[in-house]
Parts: C-alpha cells; structure tokens; sequence
C-alpha cells in the first residue's frame, strides 16, 4: 500500500475483472448487433426490466457518487434534495418517449428529429449544442475515472483512464445499443447495491441522532429549512436536468429502441429508482463531520467517507461502483454519439445514399475515432498533469485529483444554459404543429446567449434558469404569433434505405 | 433559524435507502418475469 486505501494490485485485479466481464458480454451481445436498428437502437425491442436499468444506469454517473455528498455538505439537507431533483428530467421524457417513438417509428436520433422537424438553421444550432454537451460530458468522464482510479487505487491515471476507456469503446464496438443497456441492467444493480451496503455501513457506524446533533453544534445551516442558495440551486438543477435528458440523444436513443408500451413505464420507474441515490450518497457527506473525516476537497467526500467506513471492503466497494457508473455513462455516450455523428454529420456530408448496412460499419469506426478523441483530450496536458498525485498520500491525492474535476464541472455547467434553451422548442415540436422553425432556432440561440451572460454575470445556479425562461419566452410568442403548420407524416417515413452498400 | 427536526432526516434517509434497495429487487423481478414471457429485448 503506497498510501492509498487499495493497493495497486487489488485495483489492476478488479478493473481487468470487471474489463473482461464487460468485453466479454459485449462480444456475445454483439451477435445480435450486426443490422444498424441492432447496433444502434437494440432491434427497438427492448422491455421494462433493461429499459428501466438503463435510464437508471446512464443517469448515474461518476457525479452521483461525488457531486450528491458534495451538494449535501455544502448546501445541506436541500443540498441532497436538490441533487435528487435530476430524477424529474426522467419523470418528464417518461410520457415524451411514447411520443417520439409514436411520431417516429423508424426514427434514430434527436438531431434526426429536430432537422426533420424544423429543417437545417434549427438542425445546426442543435447538433452544435448536443454535440458540445456529449463531447464534454464524455470527457469528464474519462478525466474523472483517472482519477478517482488513481486516487483509490494508485493506478497511474493514464493507465486507468485509457484501460476505462479502451473497455468501454471495445464492448460498444462489437455489441452496440444491444450491449450498452445490457451491460448497464448488471451496472444498475452493482451501484444500487454498493450505494445501499455503504450508506448501512455508515449508520452502523453513526446513528442519524449523532449525525444531527453534530450538525445542529457544529454546521447548523446544513440543516436549515431555509437556505436560500439551496432552493435556488433545486430549480436549477430541475432544469438542467430535464435539459439534459430531453435534448440528449442518449435518452431519445432508448426511447427508439424500447418496445412499443414500455418507454413511459421503464422512464418513470428508472426516476423513482434513480431518485433516492442522491439521498443516499448525499448522506455520506452530512455524515462526514460526525465520522470526523478530514475533508479538504468537498467533491470527493463520498469516497473518503465510504473508504474510512468499511476499509478495504468500502474501498473495493467504491472503486467498482465508480467503474460501473463511469462505464455506465461512457458506454452510452459513446454509442448515442456516434449514432448522430454516423447519420446527421458523415452521412449528409460524405454518404449520401448510403445502406443501412454500410452505415453500421461507419458506426464502428466512429465509436472507435470518439473514443480516440476522447483519449486524446484526457491525456495529461499541463492543465491536468498539475493536478495529479504523486503515488503519495491517499488524501493529498484525492484533493489534488478534485482540481480537474472542478474545473470540468465548471464546464459541464456552461452546458446548463445551452440545453435549457433547447427544452422548449424540443417540447412544442413534439406536441404542437404550430411550432415553427424560426420560434425553434431563435429561442435555443437567444435563450443559450442570455443563460450564457447570466452564467457570467450572475453565477452558475441561475444560468439554466435564466436560458429556459428566455428560450420559453421566444416559443411561447413565435407559437401565439407567428404559427407554422407542420404535418406529423414527414417524421414517419423510413429515411434510410435496406440494402447492399451504396 | 428553521432546522429540520431530526425526524426528517431520519426518514428521508431510511427512505431513501428502503426505495433504492426496493429498485434493486425490483430489477429483479422485473428481468425474472420478462426472461420467463421471453420479452428480454
């Protein structure tokens, strides 16, 4: 042991177990993805219990376990509450995913949905957003796992984030969609289960009572009813959230492949699954100044506390659940991403006319050319190289290790205004004839400004806010005031041909 | 200053934690009755 709670070598054993295990299953899930409706929207077949298992899955990411404790310390009970606030994004597609799957029955990707349904200007400012946002998210998942690798386990974080990476692209390349929500049905259960044994391990330890008279004698704002920046911080997070999911075509992408009937169930069942993790793992930091854990970062205090709860258990515990939730996100990412870069970038620029079947083969490479993207960009420049540990002290290194983390989370915040804008016109496209291309594009890009301007005059927590309010205000007049007529039947025609390749 | 009572936290808590390990047997049931009506995927 080199001062981290796992030793390098117990660490190398699980993150070779766990990478076999997932190459394996997506090798054999593969069979089934050799048409591009296998590779990219799972043979659209999918039932409740997968279905269910991989909204939960993809909506936990590495986040979760870290954000959740560090909302709860900082900002208190509302801080928790607040983070669980996220699940109302899936509560909300949950009747949306009927909708898209009942206006396009052979349908692929949100970015298809908004250039069908308001044409290119609306289709390029989209794509821009979503692309920026996946790119993004993705990355950060990589930096984090890295990271938190090398923090619980002192594997060098080029090792680790390359072999998370290198996992995640092999399963999704040979099995698709079809081994992404598999593999997250087996992720789900692991997280859900770590997530519930720690936070018992920890009340073992120290009883609710002991947590809240600790926090009444020493932090009693974290227990305040009333703490405005928290509340504030809730409507943020709701919106972000429901942004996030209603533009991302990481959630529209299981909304096509679930079978018809399931995708309203399977979305409102994985919100309430999903609703309680926060709670759970935001505990571990309410918990913290009871266990008297030093904590210096705040956003890696549900590691530390799991880790000096349970030792070497909580230690493996936590390093397998952060591997299944980063893979989790990394998996889905991948695949939803190269589902619109293959069909709404290479194809209209380079493949016009091309089969189905050729296109699943451009799929292929282009899940491995993000993930080499994705390598790249996480591969320790100045700006990271920084911030990483030593081989030394397990704290000195978690705290080194937050720095990218938060930087990156600062990042992935710019993204809040950016998919708040895009909620309404996505909403009203879905539901309304009368909203029109212009009301769409206008409202994402003067609603994606202001959040923007807001995000830096004003702060982080009313960006989102400030990007839907405006984004809504356009959609709303545009719809009253200047109406389109839109025909539902010009989603619904097949686009893409079967056949040999072009 | 409004604290929440401990009793709140408390439930929230234990909530939480009953409603996640409910999710997780429920995944279970839910996989055991789709793999038995073959309706997996």
């Amino acid at each position: 042991m080199t001062g981290t709670v796992l030793s390098p070598n117990v660490g190398w054993a699980l993150l070779s177990l766990f990478g076999v295990i997932w190459v394996a299953l997506g090798i054999y899930w593969g069979r089934k993805a050799r048409s591009l409706d296998g590779f990219m929207v799972a043979g659209r077949n999918v039932g409740l219990a997968l279905g269910t298992a991989t909204a939960v899955a993809t909506w936990m990411t590495s986040n979760t376990t870290m954000l959740a404790p560090q909302f709860a310390l900082e900002l208190g009970v509302w801080g928790m509450l607040a983070y669980s606030t996220a699940a109302f994004g899936l509560f909300l597609f949950a009747p949306m995913a009927r909708r898209i799957r009942e206006v396009m029955p052979s349908g692929y990707t949100s970015v298809e949905f908004m250039r069908l349904r308001y044409g290119p200007t609306t289709y390029g400012v989209f794509l821009v957003i979503s692309l920026f946002y996946s790119l993004t998210w993705m990355v950060s998942m990589g930096i984090a796992g890295g990271i938190l690798l090398e923090a619980l386990s002192g594997i060098p974080y080029v090792y680790g984030m390359s072999i998370i990476l290198l996992v995640c692209v092999i399963y999704t390349l040979f099995g698709g969609l079809f081994a992404v929500i598999g593999t997250d049905f087996i992720q789900s259960s692991i997280i859900l289960f770590g997530v519930v044994a720690v936070a018992i391990a920890v009340i073992s330890r120290v009883s609710l009572e002991e947590v809240h008279a600790n926090l009444v004698e020493r932090r009693p704002m974290l227990l305040s009813a009333l703490f405005p920046a928290a509340i504030i911080a809730i409507f943020n997070n709701m919106l972000f959230g429901i942004g996030e999911i209603f533009h991302s075509n990481v959630w529209w992408s299981r909304a096509f492949a679930m079978r018809e009937g399931v995708g309203t169930r399977a979305y409102a069942l994985a919100g309430l699954l999903w609703l309680p993790i926060p709670i759970v793992a935001g505990f571990l930091g309410l918990a913290a100044p009871a266990l008297d854990v030093n904590v210096v970062r705040p956003d890696t205090v549900g590691p530390i506390v799991a880790a000096a709860t349970l030792g070497e258990v909580g230690a493996v515990l936590v390093f397998i659940v952060v591997f299944c939730s980063l893979a989790s996100s990394i998996d889905s990412l991948l695949a939803a991403t190269s589902d619109v870069v293959t069909t709404e970038v290479v194809r209209p620029l380079f493949l016009r006319g091309a089969s189905k079947q050729r296109l699943r083969t451009v799929a292929g490479f282009v899940i491995a050319g993000l993930g080499l993207l994705t390598w790249l960009a996480c591969l320790p420049w100045p700006a990271i190289a920084g911030h990483l540990g030593s081989g030394g002290d397990f704290h000195e290194n978690v705290i080194a290790a937050g720095q990218p983390i938060g930087t990156l989370a600062t990042v992935l915040f710019l993204a809040g205004p950016l998919v708040g804008a895009t909620i309404w016109p996505i909403l009203t496209g879905l539901y309304l004839k009368r909203s029109s291309a212009a009301g769409a594009s206008t409202a994402m890009v003067a609603g994606a400004g202001c959040g923007l301007v807001a995000y830096f005059e004003i702060g982080w927590y009313a960006a989102t806010l400030v990007g839907t309010g405006v984004s809504f205000a356009i959609t709303a007049l545009t719809v009253w005031l200047l109406p389109a007529t839109f025909e539902w039947s010009r989603l619904s025609g097949a686009e893409l041909r079967e056949g040999a390749a072009a | 200053m409004t604290l929440f009572p401990v009793w709140f936290l408390t439930a929230i808590v234990y909530g939480a934690i009953a409603l996640a390990f409910g999710g997780l047997v429920a995944l279970g049931a839910l996989l055991a009755r789709d793999l038995k009506q073959r309706n997996v995927w």
